[in-house]
């Protein structure tokens, strides 16, 4: 069942080109040069129904943009967009009820009041019906751990506390679509974890379809089983991790813990050496060769252990970024 | 409509959270009601008829005007500049809630606040510095009266609106607002009465919207106006309500392409 | 200078000469009222029209020369609140002054200027002064200056205490506010309050009667003292939030 369906998006933002110098500045009064900026360069994707997808890349790739276009908040400049069968721009009231979007900054939450008058008021907004209303609410501040602070004003709250009120609040309407950007932002470690669960049980739980952006690599390694990675606002890959540890990853590391007697020259004879430091050598060895390499080394010495390691996800992904740019 | 109603009371909820605040805004509109009854009054000590007003007439107007100010010029839109501003109109876009209705239910409790708060003021001040003013008894210019100002309240939400839509173009909200407000301060019969200017000019006045702020409802809590004046006036008031609705609405959606075009 | 400050500079200038363009108009609209109004009647509380308009021209020098001197008052609870408040203390001595006078800007002194004309030329206008009355203006003009830098300082000495500052400044600007007219047009009981509890009289009023040659001695003697006065109870007041800051953590 597909929830989100993308074709061919672009999306253009103006900007006014101006130099610096004094002059340049008056004379932008009279006479600015636009200029075309491309936000998103022809993306296209299909989501379906309850995948929690994650749109990773560097600042300025493009991801908020998509991620706007996608909840109805930018009208894009050509392409098509369908998400829940809606076209999200027309922000029609049925689309609204069905999705919720969180961004980092922008709070909903009344500053002096209780977050509990927010959700109130939430509730009037998404008409939702009383009994419902309070299981949800059940739910979600215990998944959170937020359930004595409800009726505390919102500036009294600590900024983590603040953040699992403004989740409450975007959920309490059980979207079939949730959008994050940036969701782990700002926060410190013992926040992102909770944050990151939260998302993965809510996904699980409630059966939504979960878009977030990010540019850290822990949110993508922890949380994401899909990927789309967008930069300059391309897309670069969409897919599993996995899949993309394969494509990118030209090789592995292979630690292999061997006996004392053993010489770093004989070690090298094999080639691939990356590092020896007695007992434990890493090679690294092209993918292709991985399976001939360890039975080789395996046939030839004597081995206490052998370990076969992907290079690090940030690792990978960097690469691709650095393919992207070429 | 329920979901309204609660943003009516959350609002109201939100002046008594800011007790202090709230506090101290009252005692400002104490002490710049006590500055112009005073100076008013000063006045009279030496002169019988000020402007061709009688003492009476002039202290009622003063202090009708003052409670009368304190209802209409107060409002909620100006959140509106700072929130398409930094952005937080998105939150709204993205919820199934009317922009329009959701700020007049602000501005009604902002009213009703207002409203209770300045009668009892005026009403304590009365009974403190007991001036001779005059009471309107006759119903059929109450009825007006009250009509009137219901109609001013709507005149100035649409006009603050319009200002504070100046934040989806630029970043200078405050500045524009606060010298705007100074103009209509004094066009609205804020200073004295709008008729004691000369033909000319209170003919050009009485064509603009902001006459009919103040000094309309005034000059019709006095019993001041006939036939033919109030039959202008609540005219040339519903043209002005109808054509900044339209301008409004208008403003709304440009800025609103430009906001949802560039994203903030 | 750098040009790229300069440029920054120019954007927000529209709001500041906005803003500016504003307090003109609302200057210069309550002048228009004033003059039609005192032109009424012969006179206001026994003074004539030009001794009016320098009562409320000398309110607008005051007025206006504290907020350009203080300016750095508003932007202070920021500071005890982000903590870089701290960093001002390391230099004791210096840091009232900072506080005080850190964001004034000499180019906002321009815009006095054409109000001194006009404060000099009605005061020619009422000749009715000499030598004597020109000194007393003046002292008791300097006088005021120096009871709204007390009350200044003894705002910040509160924010420091309890990072409460606007509702004071707020209060305090409309008190000020009731010394545009001379301060006998209020009755009594509150005049005395407004002009010996509240001093908008002996800041406002007084030196206006000091250049009329009208003030008690007993008033003159009275300002100075609470000017003094208040003076030392905003340097002690300061001396000791200082202290119990300093020996509070943060």
């Amino acid at each position: 069942m597909t929830a989100i369906k993308v074709a061919n998006l672009q999306k253009y933002f103006h900007i006014y080109k101006r130099q610096g110098g004094i002059f340049s500045a008056l004379r932008s009064l009279f006479n600015r040069k636009k200029v075309d900026v491309k936000a998103v360069d022809n993306i296209s994707f299909e989501i379906a129904q309850g995948e929690l997808v994650g749109f990773i890349g560097p600042n300025g790739a493009g991801k908020t943009t998509t991620l706007k276009c996608l909840s109805g908040l930018l009208y894009p400049s050509s392409g098509t967009i369908s998400v829940l069968g809606f076209t999200p721009f027309d922000r029609k009231t049925d689309y609204l009820k069905k999705i919720s979007l969180v961004m980092g900054q922008k709070n909903q939450l009344y500053w002096d009041l209780p977050a509990m008058d927010t959700f109130k008021l939430n509730k009037e907004i998404y008409e939702i019906g009383d009994s419902e209303f309070a299981e949800t609410l059940k739910q979600l501040t215990s998944l959170l751990d937020v359930a004595d602070l409800v009726d505390v004003p919102t500036r009294q709250l600590s900024l983590g506390q603040r953040m699992k009120m403004e989740l409450v609040a975007s959920l309490i309407h059980k979207p079939k679509v949730l959008f994050l950007d940036e969701p782990t932002i700002g926060l410190d470690v013992v926040m992102q974890k909770a944050m990151r669960d939260f998302i993965a049980d809510y996904n699980k739980k409630f059966a939504a379809t979960v878009i977030l952006t990010s540019h850290y690599m822990d949110d993508v390694k922890k949380l994401c089983k899909r990927l789309i990675i967008i930069d300059r606002g391309k897309l670069i890959y969409d897919g599993t991790l996995d899949k993309l540890v394969e494509k990118y990853a030209d090789s592995k590391f292979i630690s292999v813990e061997v006996q004392n007697r053993i010489t770093e020259e004989a070690l090298n004879q094999l080639g691939f050496l990356h590092s020896f430091e007695p007992p434990k050598a890493v090679f690294n060895v092209p993918r292709n060769k991985v399976n001939k390499f360890v039975s080789i080394i395996l046939n030839k010495f004597k081995v206490e252990d052998l370990i076969i390691q992907e290079p690090e996800i940030e690792e990978i992904i960097r690469t691709v970024f650095n393919r992207g740019k070429s | 409509m329920k979901k309204y109603l609660c943003v009516l009371k959350n609002t109201i909820l939100e002046f008594l959270a800011y007790r202090l605040n709230f506090l101290m805004w009252r005692v400002r509109a104490i002490v710049s009601i006590l500055i112009t009854y005073f100076l008013w009054k000063s006045v009279f000590m030496t002169s019988g008829t000020v402007l061709g007003y009688s003492e009476n007439r002039m202290l009622t107007y003063i202090i009708v005007m003052i409670t009368l100010s304190s209802i209409i010029f107060s409002t909620q839109t100006q959140r509106v500049a700072s929130e398409i501003n930094q952005g937080n109109l998105s939150n709204f876009l993205i919820r199934p809630i009317n922009f329009f209705k959701f700020n007049f239910a602000r501005e009604a409790a902002d009213k009703i606040v207002n409203c209770f708060f300045s009668l009892v003021e005026t009403f304590l001040l009365v009974l403190i510095l007991k001036p001779s003013i005059i009471i309107q008894t006759d119903v059929n210019y109450l009825l007006l009266f009250l009509t009137a100002v219901i109609l001013s309240s709507i005149l100035y939400f649409e006009i603050s609106m319009i200002l504070s839509f100046i934040g989806f173009w630029s970043h200078e909200i405050w500045a524009p607002r606060f010298l705007f407000f100074i103009l209509v301060s004094f066009l609205s019969g804020t200073y004295f009465p709008l008729d004691i200017f000369p033909g000319i000019i209170y003919n050009f006045l009485k064509l603009l919207p902001f006459t009919y702020l103040i000094f309309f409802p005034l000059k019709i809590y006095l019993g001041e106006v006939n036939f033919w004046q109030l039959w202008y006036g609540f005219f040339t008031t519903m043209f002005w309500i109808i054509y900044l609705l339209i301008f409004m609405v208008f403003l709304w959606k440009k800025g609103l392409k430009a906001y949802t075009s560039e994203g903030r | 200078m750098s040009s790229a400050s300069f440029e920054t500079f120019f954007i927000s200038r529209v709001g500041a000469v906005l803003f500016l363009a504003g307090k003109v108009i609302r200057f210069l609209f309550f002048f228009v009222f004033l003059i039609i109004l005192v032109r009424q009647t012969k006179a206001l509380a026994g003074y004539d029209l030009w001794q009016v308009i320098l009562f409320y021209l000398t309110f607008n020098f005051i007025d206006s020369a504290t907020q350009m001197l203080f300016r750095e008052v508003y932007q202070f609870r920021q500071k005890i609140i982000s903590g870089s408040f701290d960093l001002l203390l390391v230099k004791p001595i210096n840091t009232l002054f900072r506080s005080l006078f850190g964001w004034t800007d000499i180019l906002d002194f321009i815009t006095l200027i054409p109000l001194i004309g006009m404060i000099i030329y009605t005061a020619v206008r009422i000749s009715k002064f000499n030598v004597i009355g020109i000194l007393l203006y003046f002292l008791l003009l300097a006088n005021s200056l120096l009871i709204a830098t007390s009350f200044h300082i003894i705002v910040l000495g509160f924010a420091i205490l309890t990072s409460e500052i606007d509702h004071a400044i707020m209060i305090y600007r409309d008190f000020m506010g009731m010394g545009k007219l001379p301060i006998n047009i209020y009755a009594e009981p509150l005049r005395s309050f407004v002009t010996f509890i509240i001093p908008v009289g002996i800041m406002m009023s007084f030196p206006v009667d000091a250049l009329l040659r009208i003030i008690t001695v007993q008033n003159f003697m009275i300002s100075l003292g609470f000017g003094i006065g208040i003076f030392t109870l905003s340097i002690v007041f300061w001396r000791h939030s200082l202290k119990y800051y300093t020996s509070a953590s943060s």
